[in-house]
């Protein structure tokens, strides 16, 4: 006689076993990733707080819009597998079709899809929601009465946040996970 | 055209990589190490360094995850996971009694090929002569495997180590190994001549001296 713990575990490995897909994979780096490194990112100390809040959120939404991302073509792809196998006469071999169609869409959307959806909102966003954020974007006049030569590269890259190199700088980069 | 795609995802061999969460998550993990450099070295909005110093990062960082990843799947996660898994359900039938994760997938490997090429396997030497499916079953695993066309199959022991792969993608791959990469990726970096990149990149934020930036511009306006 199992325990109701032990059916649960059952049940789970079961569906697993029969029905594995990549999405589930998928799935779980997403949410490790977008709750576990801005954690990390939170509490490295050496780092200065705006910079961390900066990094964080930017990881953090990496994770949120993976995730969103993958449920969303998997659902789009669910229904192309069934469409095919309705076309194809292949309805019983349906969960086979539908998990390599996961792998396909999963690849894809890691590829190309997340990287496109962060490029295009991570800004927007940090503007609407990091007011400190903003504000140090709208100091850099301190910087523009620099004579060309003097220009101090190190101390642009520190003061703009959206500049490419500190974009790419904190492990989680276009897309992210 | 649909008869020729339907027979593409309905390949036994692509059927089983795709449900092996092992392979799925090295796959994603490839096209990320490939796909994301080569995305940022076509933004020509950046410098040529910048980009290649922001894209042999990405590449390695990926890569090295990917790496500390694989190796730890094995020896921990499958191991220990199919361990505890069978101590927790000790006695299920639908759990046979494998000594290890190994026999198990070796079973697995075994039972998915055809049954000419099964019975000359070397595998077949790594399954115990004793197993069975079950206490009711009288014939043994390996019996199943050399006289049967579709040896029986085992979902339960299947799915739990998918699910250790899940754990171990969660501890391993976002945890432990985004870690590990961070510190082997600094010296790599060095090694291959991106020192004055890092040092820009470590400098932390506070060092930013807006004092004598705005002595120079006072100086500079007092001179204009």
């Amino acid at each position: 006689m199992l325990t109701p713990l032990q059916n649960k575990f059952k049940n789970l490995c079961m569906s697993l076993g029969k029905n594995n897909k990549a999405l589930y994979g998928a799935l779980t780096i997403a949410v490790s990733k977008g709750i576990l490194r801005p954690t990390f990112t939170m509490m490295d100390k050496k780092q200065d707080r705006d910079s961390r809040v900066y990094t964080a959120f930017r990881e953090g939404l990496t994770g949120a819009v993976a995730f969103c991302s993958y449920i969303a073509t998997d659902a789009i792809v669910e229904k192309l597998a069934t469409h095919i196998a309705k076309k194809t006469n292949h309805l019983k071999e349906l969960p086979k079709m539908k998990s390599t169609l996961s792998l396909i869409s999963v690849s894809l959307t890691a590829l190309f899809i997340i990287p496109a959806i962060c490029n295009a909102i991570t800004k927007p966003l940090l503007n609407a929601f990091t007011s400190k954020n903003k504000k140090s974007i709208d100091q850099p006049a301190l910087v523009s009465k620099q004579p060309v030569k003097n220009v101090n590269f190190e101390g642009y890259k520190n003061m703009n946040v959206y500049h490419f190199n500190n974009f790419y700088n904190s492990g989680m980069k276009i897309g992210g996970i | 055209m649909l008869d020729k795609v339907a027979n593409i995802l309905l390949n036994p061999q692509f059927v089983n990589f795709a449900n092996n969460t092992k392979y799925t998550v090295t796959t994603e993990s490839l096209f990320k190490a490939t796909g994301r450099p080569a995305a940022i070295m076509m933004d020509n909005k950046v410098s040529k360094d910048t980009r290649k110093y922001a894209a042999t990062k990405e590449g390695l960082y990926q890569a090295l995850c990917l790496v500390i990843y694989l190796t730890m799947i094995p020896f921990i996660f499958q191991k220990y996971g199919f361990k505890l898994a069978q101590k927790f359900m000790k006695g299920d039938k639908d759990f046979p009694a494998f000594k290890d994760a190994n026999e198990f997938l070796n079973y697995t490997k075994l039972s998915k090929m055809d049954i000419h090429e099964r019975k000359n396997h070397k595998l077949l030497a790594k399954i115990s002569d004793t197993l069975k499916a079950n206490n009711d079953d009288n014939l043994t695993l390996k019996q199943h495997l050399l006289n049967d066309e579709k040896p029986p199959e085992f979902p339960f022991p299947k799915g739990v180590i998918e699910l250790s792969n899940l754990v171990g993608t969660v501890i391993g791959l976002a945890w432990i190994a985004s870690e590990l990469s961070n510190y082997i990726l600094h010296p790599i970096m060095n090694v291959l001549g991106f020192k004055q990149n890092e040092k820009v990149q470590d400098k932390p934020v506070e060092k930013m001296d807006y004092k004598s930036l705005n002595e120079n511009n006072k100086k500079l306006e007092a001179v204009a």
